[in-house]
């Protein structure tokens, strides 16, 4: 079955198996491993991606559902390789990742989050990353990665 | 991950999706936000050859108030009917229960018409509608559009009237009262993310009352004595509300899992009751 995605403003099209999951389809056709599968069930939000703006999750999703569809991934965070995005930047002031694997997973939800509200508080905050999982941070130094860009005007 | 062979159709109108059901009954299944299917497949379950998107189709997008109904589209996800201006106005009790589904990203993908179809008794917008004794749509290429109350609608857990060649396209209900007094509960393992274990939805007006309770039975159900009380009190105290919650233990129907027991589930499903009248009432 043919797709044709805009992938951080670049159109694939492809012909790829219906049963294909999104989550796949990044990694495997486009080559774009920043996009992390964790459970694959839809509970930890490692796979996290951006549809048409809105944060959902890839490994629930096929990818013949994102035809027509703008896709953002977190590779399409940054205009350009070695800069970071502000949220990335207050990650990494903050402390916000250890290992990692579920840092992207965790950007791609906050950032149309923060967009639509500029000045969350810790409480909001923290039912906005409800939906995320990380094994290693305690989230302590997540929520005030977030504090950190919002009150930089980051987020977007 | 790499699932069984399926074939998915995305057809471009409502006429052409209800062409697919009827040319293949029991072998093609609706595909809205996949949250449920997906997962449900999976796991090795819900197997069907053919799987008909209708996420997008335009006809199962309306969110729209006529002639003393409101209608909301099957695909309406929650992300939209939380948003809604209209929903804050004529259904806070269902935007609510919305509010409280999954995460931000099920709730971009999922939709209305897909928590009727899997029809779990612990679906979050199903006590909702049963308190605003809503009516779902149902439209087959054959039989035209049939509207069915939603207490009628389920027949048990994963079982609904709905035909293979139907699809869900809307539900309707007539406004909350500007005024009147609702509150939606939901007891879940965490705060985030998780199934109710007893979820219930309430409204409250002079001489009216509806307590429709979830995840405590094969399908959402009323508690009707309650109702008949909380419509036929005349003043409420402290005593009266107790005594007409802790009616709801014999209302109930739970079974036990891995959530939770049953005898767990009846003592909270008067508990959420009598916080739910306490706070609404104010005594
Ligand atoms: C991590 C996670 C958390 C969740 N949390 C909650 C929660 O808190 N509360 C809750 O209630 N649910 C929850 N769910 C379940 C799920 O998100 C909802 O039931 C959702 O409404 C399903 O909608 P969908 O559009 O994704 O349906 P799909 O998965 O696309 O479909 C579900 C079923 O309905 C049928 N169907 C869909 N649309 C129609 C239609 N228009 N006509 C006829 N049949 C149709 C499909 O054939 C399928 O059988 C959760 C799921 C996940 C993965
Ligand atoms: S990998 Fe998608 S939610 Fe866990
Ligand atoms: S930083 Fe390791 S899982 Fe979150």
């Amino acid at each position: 079955m043919k797709v044709t995605v805009a992938v951080n403003g670049t159109y694939y099209t492809r012909e790829v198996e219906p049963r294909l999951l999104l989550s796949d389809f990044l990694r495997h056709e486009l080559g774009l491993t920043g996009t992390h599968v964790g459970c694959e069930h839809g509970v930890c939000g490692a796979c996290t991606v951006l549809v048409d703006g809105q944060a959902v999750r890839s490994c629930l999703t096929f990818a013949v559902q994102m035809d027509g569809a703008a896709v953002t991934t977190v590779e399409g965070l940054t205009p350009a390789e070695g800069e970071l995005h502000p949220l990335q930047e207050a990650f990494r002031e903050a402390h916000g990742l250890q290992c990692g694997f579920c840092t992207a997973g965790f950007l791609m939800t906050l950032v149309p989050y923060l967009a639509e509200h500029p000045n969350p508080s810790e409480a909001e905050i923290r039912e906005a990353l409800s939906g995320n999982i990380c094994r290693c941070t305690g989230y302590q130094n997540i929520v005030k990665a977030v504090q950190l860009a919002a009150a930089k005007g980051g987020g977007r | 991950m790499l699932l069984s062979e399926m074939k998915v159709v995305a057809p471009g109108s409502l006429t052409e999706a209800l062409r697919w059901l009827e040319e293949h009954q029991d072998r093609a299944r609706p595909l809205a936000g996949a949250t449920d299917a997906m997962v449900r497949v999976k796991e090795g379950q819900w197997r069907s050859p053919i799987w008909v998107e209708i996420r997008r189709l335009p006809e199962l997008q309306r969110m729209d108030q006529a002639d003393g109904w409101v209608t909301v589209g099957a695909a309406v996800t929650y992300g939209r009917l939380l948003r809604s201006e209209l929903m804050a106005q004529t259904a806070p009790l269902l935007a609510a229960a919305a509010r409280d589904v999954g995460s931000v990203q099920i709730q971009a993908m999922g939709t209305l018409g897909g928590n009727l179809g899997t029809a779990s008794p612990a679906g979050d917008t199903i006590p909702p509608l049963f308190a605003l004794e809503a009516e779902v749509g149902l439209c087959s290429r054959g039989g035209g559009e049939r509207w069915v109350p939603v207490e009628s609608f389920f027949l048990g857990p994963g079982r609904t009237v709905r035909r293979p060649d139907e699809l869900i396209t809307a539900v309707r209900f007539a406004p909350q009262a500007p005024g009147e007094r609702w509150k939606w509960q939901k007891l879940g393992l965490r705060g985030a993310q998780a199934i109710s274990m007893v979820s219930l939805a309430l409204r409250l007006q002079p001489g009216f009352a509806r307590v429709a309770f979830g995840a405590v039975g094969p399908t959402v159900l009323r508690a009707r004595k309650c109702e008949a009380w909380l419509s036929q009190a005349e003043a409420f105290d402290l005593a009266t509300v107790r005594s007409i919650a802790q009616m709801a233990w014999k209302e109930v129907a739970p079974i036990s899992d891995v959530r939770a027991s049953a005898a767990y589930r009846q003592q909270m499903a008067c508990a959420l009751l009598e916080r739910g009248l306490r706070e609404v009432l104010a005594v």
